[in-house]
């Protein structure tokens, strides 16, 4: 039986490549952008030349900016191949760009995780990538059996990245039945989720060490590299841009959970929830160098999961909350995480610690727990951060 | 003995209320800010410490609002020892499950007011609290914001609210305390109040006897719930109840 994970901000670079490595296990993946239904609607009208001639609605239309990533043929991409690439954040994160250059590794088969993922926080269940039937050359050489998750539903076939139908129309870009087809698809790919990745806002890399900071005692991260300078939030501590943390990182999770949570009812369903999100949202050892209104909203999404978890645990749903020790990035200004970094080049690998993170994030998410009546803040060297 | 100063949110009724007339009892000089204006409370405790008591217009969720009510402070003291961050609302959607349709404009009220409110007005205040000689900022807060003793399956804008404003205070606490600031943050139980719209008979506290303990908390080193004295560890925030009692986050 196929598998289906539906991730909020596939396009930020986290999304993409959780996407990638839950595709490479087997799952199909679904984007989904946290746009309000009517603002996308007036948007896609407006790319059709001003003519006010509204899209015809999807079957599978959640009110979200749904992404069906493309099928994958060779290697899945995610992001790659999509649509309406004009509509999309510019930079090395999206379209075909990630991954393209296959000698640059991407962290996937190179983490360096092996020693310990599925062996410290899951259980006896490894964390590789299905090697049957994958069309990865990378694992071309690869000649065990699948053995990507104790999970009996999840599909050993490579993943797919359903191609996208293009927002704004054009059946040039892609055929009027290619189109056709791909609506059909997004509407069975879609008609069941079985994981709801509530990735929200955009993470960064912390250059030197994503857990640089000891969970027993405190690290002065203005010395850290990577770290928030002290004068870093700058208009982000307004209360336009508190407000708009809270927006971002917990009321649009709880908004995505309130519309897609019919579509994890449905029989067979894993019926898994994972919240992607911050030690910094930690009220015991988050930082104070932290915008004060990113923090906040962080650990709302934290009791968020809780409640969430305190009601439907009892319906068969398992949780994540996951930190995968990366930055929220700073809105609306240049990111100290980034700045240093090749990150505009389009032939820049995704940065190591968003691929390993997202590698064990996939293992993580993916893969059953020994005590699924616990929610856990769990980072990603499968580290447990108190709330 | 000189006169302490503080300002207290949400000083209408309930336990904002009680906070300031036990503080006036004890002689100090209260700014009660006043959200309500037709409320009688304020007025009638006005009449009883004329000298004392200050009424100032405050709404903790307008930006305005906090910078005048400071400002208006700041022609009356130019220190202040105690803020009170008391003033807090809740809703009627609490028990809307995620199965229904939430209210998102109710939880950024909510926010609004529990959890940014009462950041906005320690930053407003902060020059006064300064110059003041206990430095002290006050928060009261729910156990509805621990997220480690959550039980409930809804109360998403009031829940998250609280957690956010733990965060914060603990945000705020990390930042200030090398300066002098000394914190305190508490829950008052659950008190026979009109936070819902109406007054909560059912509740098991009036709020007098949940500001006593809390006045015993946020003012002196002696713990309210075995008369013994304890210094309070300043350089550790915990959220303590009206017994006493800390709560995890």
């Amino acid at each position: 039986m196929n598998r289906t994970a539906w991730i909020l901000n596939l396009h930020e670079p986290f999304g993409a490549a959780l996407g990638r490595e839950l595709m490479s296990r087997g799952w199909n993946v679904i984007g989904g952008e946290p746009t309000d239904p009517d603002t996308r609607e007036e948007r896609s009208a407006a790319a059709k030349n001003g003519s006010g001639e509204l899209p015809e609605p999807r079957a599978a239309d959640d009110g979200w900016g749904s992404t069906i990533a493309p099928e994958s043929v060779s290697p899945p991409v995610p992001g790659g191949d999509l649509s309406d690439e004009e509509e999309r954040p510019s930079g090395w994160t999206h379209g075909a760009h990630i991954g393209e250059n296959r000698d640059i590794p991407t962290g996937t088969g190179s983490s360096g995780l092996e020693d310990f993922e599925g062996s410290v926080a899951f259980g006896p269940e490894s964390n590789a990538r299905p090697k049957a039937g994958t069309t990865d050359p990378a694992y071309a050489e690869e000649t065990q059996a699948p053995s990507h998750g104790a999970d009996p539903n999840a599909s050993n076939e490579a993943g797919a990245f359903v191609p996208a139908e293009p927002e704004d129309g054009n059946s040039d870009r892609t055929g009027g039945s290619a189109a056709a087809s791909s609506e059909a698809r997004t509407s069975g790919a879609a008609s069941r989720i079985d994981l709801l990745v509530l990735n929200a806002g955009e993470m960064a890399p912390v250059f030197g060490h994503p857990s640089s900071r000891s969970i027993e005692g405190k690290t002065d991260e203005s010395s850290v590299p990577g770290g928030w300078p002290a004068d870093s939030a700058g208009q982000e501590d307004t209360t336009a841009g508190r407000l708009q943390d809270y927006e971002t990182y917990a009321l649009t999770p709880l908004r995505a959970v309130e519309r897609l949570l019919p579509r994890m009812n449905a029989e067979g369903g894993l019926k898994r929830i994972c919240f992607i999100s911050s030690r910094e949202g930690s009220i015991s050892v988050g930082e104070a160098h932290m915008p004060i209104g990113r923090a906040m909203a962080h650990t709302a999404l934290h009791m968020q999961a809780k409640l969430l978890f305190n009601d439907l645990r009892r319906e068969g749903y398992t949780f994540r909350l996951y930190d995968p020790g990366l930055r929220p990035k700073l809105s609306g200004g240049s990111n100290p995480q980034t700045g240093s970094s090749a990150s505009d080049s389009p032939m820049t690998p995704l940065s190591a610690p968003i691929a390993e993170s997202a590698r064990f994030a996939a293992g993580l998410f993916a893969n059953p727990h020994a005590n699924e009546d616990r929610l856990v803040l769990t980072g990603s060297r499968g580290e447990e951060w108190p709330f | 003995m000189s006169t302490y100063h503080a300002v207290i949110t949400g000083a209408d009724r309930g336990l904002g209320f009680a906070l300031a007339e036990g503080l006036l009892e004890r002689g100090w000089r209260v700014f009660a800010g006043s959200y309500l204006p037709d409320w009688p409370q304020l007025g009638e405790l006005q009449e009883r410490y004329p000298d004392l008591l200050i009424v100032l217009p405050l709404d903790v969720s307008s930006d305005s609002s906090v910078l005048a009510a400071a400002a208006a402070v700041e022609e009356r003291t130019r220190s202040l020892d105690l803020l009170i961050n008391n003033a807090g609302v809740i809703t009627d959607k609490n028990e809307d499950s995620i199965r229904t349709s939430q209210d998102y404009d109710e939880m950024i009220r909510l926010y609004q007011v529990n959890a940014l409110g009462p950041i906005r007005t320690s930053e407003a205040f902060l020059p006064l609290l300064e110059r003041g000689e206990l430095k002290r900022l006050c928060f009261v807060s729910s156990e509805a914001g621990s997220i480690g003793k959550a039980e409930r399956t809804a109360w998403f804008a009031y829940c998250m609210s609280k957690a956010a404003l733990n965060r914060g205070v603990r945000l705020l606490f990390d930042r200030r305390r090398p300066e002098g600031f000394t914190f305190r943050l508490y829950h008052p139980g659950w008190m026979r109040t009109y936070m819902s719209g109406e007054r909560n008979t059912e509740a098991e506290l009036e709020p007098s006897e949940s500001a006593a303990s809390a006045l015993e908390y946020f003012l002196g080193s002696a713990l309210p719930w075995d008369d013994k004295p304890h210094a309070i560890d300043e350089d550790e925030l915990v959220m303590r109840d009206w017994q006493g009692r800390e709560w995890p986050w």
